[in-house]
Formats: C-alpha cells, structure tokens, sequence
C-alpha cells in the first residue's frame, strides 16, 4: 500500500510539475497581484485548485469512506481544535505569506523554478530544507511547550 | 501610490523576470484544475492521509522526505505524517523530474545567479519554519479549506493577512 502511494505521488508530481512549469502557476502570487496590482492571471491557478478540489470531493465523496467528513463543512482535525493550533495557524500563515511574498513565489513554484536553472529558487530550496531541519530539530519544542501553555 | 507600484513592478528585485515561454503552454487555470483534482482522488482512490487532503502540499511532503531520509541516515525519531512512514510521499522528487523534463524539452535552462543570495535564503528558510508551523503550504490549505478544514480557514485568513504586511512592506521599501 505504501509503495502505491510513494508511486502515485511520484506520477502525479511529474504531472503537476509539468504542467506548473508551463503555465509558470504560482499559488501566492495572486494574491499579490491582486492586492497590489488589481490583476487576477495569477489568481487563475488558485481559482483553478478551488475548483478541482471541489468537483473532485463532490465526484468522489460518495465511494470513499476516506471523505466521510467532507460534507461536514468547518470539521476539524482529530486533536486541532485546540485554540493553540488556531493561534499556531494564524501566525505561521502571516509568516509564510509574508517571506513568500519576498521570495516572489510559493516552494511549488521555487522547486520548479529551481529546474529552470534559476539561482535565486537554488538558493532558497537550500534555505528551505535547512529551514525544516532547524524547525524539526529546535523550533519543535517550543511549539509543543506552547501548545501545553495555552 | 501608483508610483511606488510602477517601480516595484520594473524592479523585480529578487532576479526571477519573466520570460515568454517557448513551445506547448497551458493555462494556468488548467493547471491549477488538475492540481486541485489530485488533492480529492489521493485522498478517494489512494486513501494519501490523514490529515485530510494530504495529495499535495509543499511544506509538509518535503519535510516527510527530508525527516524520513534523516532518520534512517542517522537513526533519529522527527515527525513524518502517517502515510509516508514506510516510503516517503514522492511529491517532490516527481515534481522535479516533470518541471525539468518540461524546462529540457523546450530549452528553457539557463543557469542565472541572484544579486543578493543571501535574501533568497533566508527567505526560503523562514518560509519553511513559519510554513511547518501552520502545518499547510498555499496549495494544499486550498484544498483543506475546499475540504472544510476550520484551522486551515484560520490560516488562510493569517497568509492574506501576510501578503497585504509583505506588499505594503515593499512598497515602504521601494519609496526609501
């Protein structure tokens, strides 16, 4: 079962991939141009994943018990419905939006910009991934006493 | 205002300047389709999760990979999500090959180094930390809100409120 998914995620990776190299998507940017620029072409990829989303769960939900929650709307996780992980959420999506929209784009769009040969995409993939090992390794604690304070 | 915008526009400070593409193009609503209907069949057909639309995400399927490589390298015990205990969601790893298949069948290489690298890097660096500790990339929490996802409805709230602080930051920036 596992190989299935490691195989399943690898093949529709390489579709994805391939298709946000040539479409050049960008799932932060929209809301950038949108803010500053009142332009909405990248908004086309968010619009698009909103979409695809949704007729998928609306095919799908009916066969897989896997989306038993689906039509319960504003479900939470099992163990997230504390107000740590609300608060968690809130300012880890203030951080993330706001160095992305630094970065001139989301890690999607850096790792296929990073086979392009661009630099600054390198750079920042190398940044990235040290980023996770320094939170898996030291920022994790201090998410859990966090957690356990509130 | 609207001077600031025309230079923050012609400046495209961090090297990424957009070229026209050569050969096939989609749109980018295709794409993002497409994107969108992986994260529901994952989740329907492959039973990827929990957590609940786990078929794509770019902050937690590279942490998956790079916590499930350290571990068996080193023997450590980081988080990786249920599905990706025995093999690593491949999510990345097949983005790469797709996007550099693409980039090589339209000749798009050309390797470019950045002005200032360490901005890049500590972008990249604050992106993953802040991103690991909302738990959802900008792609996968559209398919958790889609799913009905309340924390991740909280964080999408947190990421418009980031890009309005980041481009009115930049503009501040740009008028200096």
């Amino acid at each position: 079962m596992t190989l299935e998914i490691g195989l399943a995620t690898l093949a529709a990776g390489g579709v994805i991939g391939y298709l946000w190299q040539r479409s050049k998507s960008c799932s932060i940017s929209g809301y950038r141009d949108l803010y500053l620029f009142h332009d909405t072409l990248f908004m086309r990829t968010i619009i698009g994943m909103a979409l695809g989303a949704l007729v998928g769960y609306l095919l799908f939900f009916r066969f897989s018990p896997y989306m038993a929650n689906f039509p319960l709307m504003l479900h939470n996780e099992p163990g997230a419905d504390s107000l740590a992980t609300l608060v968690l959420a809130l300012i880890g999506g203030l951080g993330y939006a706001f160095f992305s929209v630094l970065a001139e784009g989301c890690p999607l769009r850096q790792h296929v910009n990073a086979t392009t040969g661009n630099g600054a995409a390198i750079i920042y993939l190398v940044g990235f991934y040290v980023g996770i090992l320094f939170f898996q390794f030291v920022m994790v604690n201090y998410v859990n006493v966090f957690q356990r304070i509130i | 205002m609207a001077l600031a915008n025309k230079q923050l526009a012609a400046s495209s400070t961090q090297g990424q300047v957009q070229r026209k593409a050569k050969g096939w193009t989609t749109d980018k609503l295709v794409a993002g389709f497409v994107t969108g209907l992986w994260a529901a069949i994952a989740q329907a057909v492959f039973f990827i999760g929990p957590p609940s639309a786990y078929g794509i995400c770019f902050i937690s399927h590279p942490s998956d990979l790079i916590d499930w490589i350290v571990n068996h390298l080193f023997g450590t015990a980081l988080y990786v999500h249920d599905p990706s205990v025995d093999i690593p969601v491949l999510t990345v790893v097949g983005v790469l090959l797709g996007a550099g298949v693409a980039t090589l069948r339209n000749k798009e290489f050309s390797f470019r180094m950045p002005r200032r690298p360490l901005d890049h890097f500590i972008n990249g660096f604050f992106v993953a930390v802040f991103g690991l500790t909302l738990g959802y990339c900008s792609v996968h929490i559209i398919m958790a809100v889609m799913y009905g996802s309340f924390v991740a409805l909280i964080g999408l709230m947190g990421m418009l409120t980031g890009v309005v602080i980041s481009v009115n930051y930049l503009k501040w920036r740009v008028r200096l």
